[in-house]
């Protein structure tokens, strides 16, 4: 009796292997293994005492038969007695702690540390689930947003405003990406709180002409056809950088952040909420036009810096480790040992420089010279010759 | 064979998919007519092309019934509790998108079509893959109250222009029915995880609509061993 064949345990090429390569790495290595051992010790349990009811136990599938028409395996087995007839008992060389599979695993003592490690890693992939659960029904309600009716990107309502933020506190930039995505594919602008279509594209073709301040530009049409307009970029774009890169199943503390908005009505939102006061409403103030630049431009180089901040996964506002590096460090100059010298020809290269290649002469044109010398020799010598 | 030359290589490229997607049906036990499956080029136009030449997608859609013999097959073992219980398939709707993006909203567009039409699951066929939400969404959606029963499969056109289990080195498949899988495990005293496995997502199983729990046997012929049976679990 050979291993069974009826149960194929290798990732068998012709099964599936020969469109996917995946299945046959499970099979192999799970439920192909599994199978593969009860057979193997059993059969010199078999050999020992074949009528012995052990033997039974380990019986694996015969090949070629059919569930129905199913006697015992057990009659193959018999023959094997050849072996103890010569009076030398078989020894298995297989270890003999292995149980058959179908009797109930060995009760070991629990290792703590791996059982808790074990629960650890079983509760993260919980949570993940729950988690992508959780986008994926925020995104199918940020379809439909925004909920009033002839809402006003720059100025959302109250309830949608804080529905869209706390919305965002799972979500990482990927996730908003998707968001924009599935927004678009509706034909939605891509900012879940503007109620506009998004931008049609001039024409159907893939790249487009764009006018810049740059002068025109070529952009793919799926770019172009995003936003309903570049104000909503900003403001979506203005969410997505204060969004987590780290899953929120892996996130520290419960403690969350919640997302700010690019919003003209803050009166309308609680106090309380840390909502961007846009600079327009300093505008409105006495001061001279010059005023109100300078005020803007550093508002704006703030803002910069905050966003920076934010993107490299700091807390807005406080002041940054990597700043106080840069602060700390020594900037040491080299000094000059000697003084200056101006740059002069050296006395070999100095007559043929012209000549020189990264400062070597050639011979060959060495020679040239010297001939030219030569020569002026004799227009020289010439020159005493009458005629 | 027909004149090729004058069908536009999208009306040729969707007549395979349409064959392919039919056949599949034929093959998973629904009732379909041989010849529906066989349907030529030049017919497949005429029902189907649009002024331009292209092919129309929203003409294609099908639905199609269980024969008795599939129904024996997805019968659910009568409990105590529900004595005689309702197969677990019924009828499905097959549907071609048109878009070229298929999204949460469409998918879900496709779901509420079902549950109103009483279907009990239903095949997607798009142009592309759809979007990572939308996968999201169809992976919890098997039990979802928004799905149908059966939960809803998707193919792309691309897998659907070959029929892969027509090719010489694909063995033939054949599904179990939970009687045929309760009796296979019993003649060779396994519990079902010692089987070896299948994934739900393998091309073949996908193309069954292999569901988790489902066992298929799988028929090889061999050189030596003649006709060779093994057996895999889906999960
Ligand atoms: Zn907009």
């Amino acid at each position: 009796m050979g291993l069974p064949g009826g149960l194929q345990t290798e990732g068998s090429p012709f099964s599936h292997g020969c469109h996917t390569g995946v299945a046959g790495r499970v099979c192999g290595s799970e439920g192909g293994l599994k199978i593969l051992n009860a057979p193997r010790q059993a059969q010199p349990a078999a050999e020992a005492s074949s009528s012995s009811s052990s033997s039974k136990q380990g019986q694996g599938p015969t090949p070629q038969t059919e569930p129905s028409s199913a006697p015992s395996a057990l009659p193959e087995v018999s023959p094997a007695p050849a072996v103890t007839a010569v009076g030398m008992p078989p020894k298995s060389i297989l270890k003999n702690s292995t149980v058959p599979t179908n009797a109930p695993p060995a009760s070991k003592p629990v290792n703590k540390r791996h059982l808790n490690v074990a629960l650890h890693h079983a509760s993260l992939i919980e949570q993940r689930k729950q988690i992508e659960q959780q986008v994926l029904h925020s995104i199918i309600t940020l379809l439909e947003f925004p909920t009033v009716q002839n809402a006003d990107p720059t100025r959302p309502s109250a309830s949608d405003a804080l529905r869209f933020r706390d919305f965002m506190i799972p979500f990482q930039p990927s996730d908003y990406d998707s968001l924009i995505e599935e927004r678009n594919i509706a034909e939605k602008c891509g900012y879940a709180l503007c109620p506009h279509p998004k931008r049609q594209a001039p024409s159907r073709a893939k790249k487009q002409f764009v006018d810049t301040d740059k002068g025109v530009e070529i952009v793919d049409r799926k770019l172009l056809e995003v936003w309903c307009s570049d104000d909503c970029a900003r403001r979506a774009l203005y969410v997505k950088v204060q969004l987590n890169e780290t899953p929120a199943w892996m996130r520290q503390g419960g403690h969350e952040d919640k997302i700010e908005l690019m919003v003209e009505n803050p009166e309308d939102h609680h106090k309380a909420l840390p909502l961007r006061l846009k600079k327009e409403t300093a505008a409105g103030s006495s001061k001279s036009r010059k005023d109100d630049d300078i005020v803007a431009a550093w508002a704006a180089r703030d803002d910069a810096l905050a966003d920076l901040a934010v993107e490299r996964g700091e807390k807005p506002g406080r002041l940054s480790k990597a700043n106080k590096d840069l602060i700390t460090a020594q900037i040491r100059e080299r000094v000059g040992q000697s003084p200056p010298v101006p740059p002069s020809l050296s006395e070999q290269t100095g007559a043929q420089s012209q000549m020189a290649i990264e400062g070597h002469v050639p011979r060959i044109n060495r020679e040239q010279w010297q001939d030219d010398e030569d020569e002026d020799n004799a227009t020289d010598w010439d020159k005493h010759i009458p005629g | 064979m027909e004149d090729r030359e004058s069908y536009s290589p999208n009306m040729i490229r969707m007549w395979r998919v349409y064959r392919t997607a039919k056949e599949m049906c034929l093959d998973r036990g629904y009732n379909i007519l041989e010849e529906d499956t066989q349907i030529s080029l030049a017919d497949f136009a005429s029902r189907f092309a649009r002024e331009d030449g292209e092919p129309d997608r929203t003409r294609m859609p099908f639905s199609c019934v269980p024969s008795p013999e599939m129904l024996s097959k997805y019968a659910v073992t009568p409990t105590a509790k529900d004595p005689d219980p309702q197969p677990a398939i019924g009828s499905i709707w097959v549907e071609f998108n048109q878009d070229e993006n298929v999204g949460l909203k469409q998918l879900r567009d496709y779901m509420q079509h079902l549950v109103n039409g009483n279907f009990y699951s239903g095949i997607m066929v798009c142009i592309k893959p759809m979007t990572g939400m939308a996968l999201r969404l169809l992976r919890g959606a098997s039990g979802i109250e928004e799905g149908p029963k059966g939960g809803v499969e998707v193919f792309v056109e691309q897998d659907l222009l070959v029929n892969i289990t027509k090719h010489e080195l694909v063995p033939k498949h054949v599904l179990l029915s939970k009687e045929e899988k309760a009796q296979l495990l019993e003649r060779y005293r396994l519990r079902e995880t010692q089987l070896p496995r299948i994934q739900v997502t393998d091309p073949v199983a996908k193309y069954l609509g292999l569901r988790r729990g489902q066992v298929v046997k799988i028929i090889r012929k061999s050189e030596t061993a003649g006709r060779y049976a093994s057996y895999r679990w889906a999960i």
